[in-house]
């Protein structure tokens, strides 16, 4: 693969050409890697891909090295995997609670203390997560417990 | 992501309530042994010390109170209760194994009334106690997440 920059002050805007023979599965996740930096991410439905805000996101989930991206009413697949995800979010109000999801703190409803030093979360649309023990500590240091 | 516990974690937790139970036990053999060796099987040998079968059936015991602990008071088994709830069953539990052990093991007089109403408000009023102290330390936690919640989203 052949990167060519072409940085000159002539250009009014950043702009990302990519040319290949086809379309595939680096391409697609180069792509969707792009779209975050614009607070937007890359996801399917339906073999229908949308192009979703971030701050529609309540969490995103890795199950069977599938990653699935939550929001209010819909969920939708995701190319990118979680850890690439969490790096460029991590900054956004999004924190991983656990090893296989990452939530956005500014869809929280309501957190409760659960067994073995869990915390339970309510997102807005009333769905119910845990956040291991592990990830706890995380969460009260973020929102200044700690 | 969580530490998986083996075997060994259960068994770790296991001698050691044993071990402060022992610690207690032979605590209050010392101060009480001897009055209390005609009236209770637990101090058969009086303040000498601790017989065999006191060791292991408070062994059976612990092996109760740990498995409740890590039925009730974790999400191994239960993975949504509440914690007031879970507490409840977790002393339930264990009162029920004292009581079965008392009358079993001769723990107490049967027709001791007297003992037997002194045991049962004295565990049931420690349960309450430690419930509520958790009730009350779970729910300023709560408060504060929330309002660190809050003050976050502004």
């Amino acid at each position: 693969m052949k990167i060519n920059l072409d940085i000159d002050g002539k250009y009014d805007d950043t702009e990302v050409i990519i040319r290949a023979p086809h379309l595939n599965n680096d391409i697609e996740r180069m792509v969707a890697m792009m779209r975050m930096i614009d607070m937007q991410i890359a996801v399917r439905k339906d073999n229908e891909t949308y192009l979703l805000e971030t701050e529609k996101i309540l969490y995103i989930e890795a199950v069977d090295r599938k990653t699935f991206v939550y929001t209010n009413s819909e969920n939708y697949e995701s190319e990118l995997k979680l850890y690439e995800i969490e790096q460029e979010l991590i900054e956004r109000d999004f924190l991983r609670i656990s090893k296989n999801s990452i939530v956005n703190l500014r869809k929280i409803k309501s957190l409760k203390t659960d067994v073995n030093r869990k915390i339970r979360i309510t997102l807005q649309n009333g769905e119910q997560i845990v956040v291991s023990r592990m990830y706890s500590d995380e969460l009260r240091k973020k929102l200044g417990l700690r | 992501m969580d530490d998986k516990k083996t075997v060994f974690n259960y068994i770790g937790q296991m001698f050691s309530i044993y071990g402060v139970m022992i610690m207690i036990f032979i605590v209050i053999n010392l101060i009480i042994g001897n009055e209390a060796g005609s009236v209770s099987s637990l101090f058969s040998l009086g303040s000498a010390g601790l017989s065999t079968a006191t060791l292991l059936e408070l062994f059976l015991l612990v092996l109760i109170v740990t498995a409740a602990q890590n039925i009730f008071l974790t999400d191994i088994l239960i993975k949504n209760l509440a914690l007031i709830v879970r507490n409840i069953l977790f002393f339930a539990t264990i009162l029920i194994a004292i009581t079965a052990f008392a009358v079993v093991f001769g723990w107490f007089p049967l027709d001791n009334v007297a003992a037997w109403i002194g045991f049962i408000v004295s565990f049931t009023l420690c349960a309450a106690v430690s419930a509520f102290l958790m009730r009350l330390e779970e729910n300023a936690e709560n408060k504060k997440m929330q309002e660190a919640l809050n003050k976050y989203k502004k």
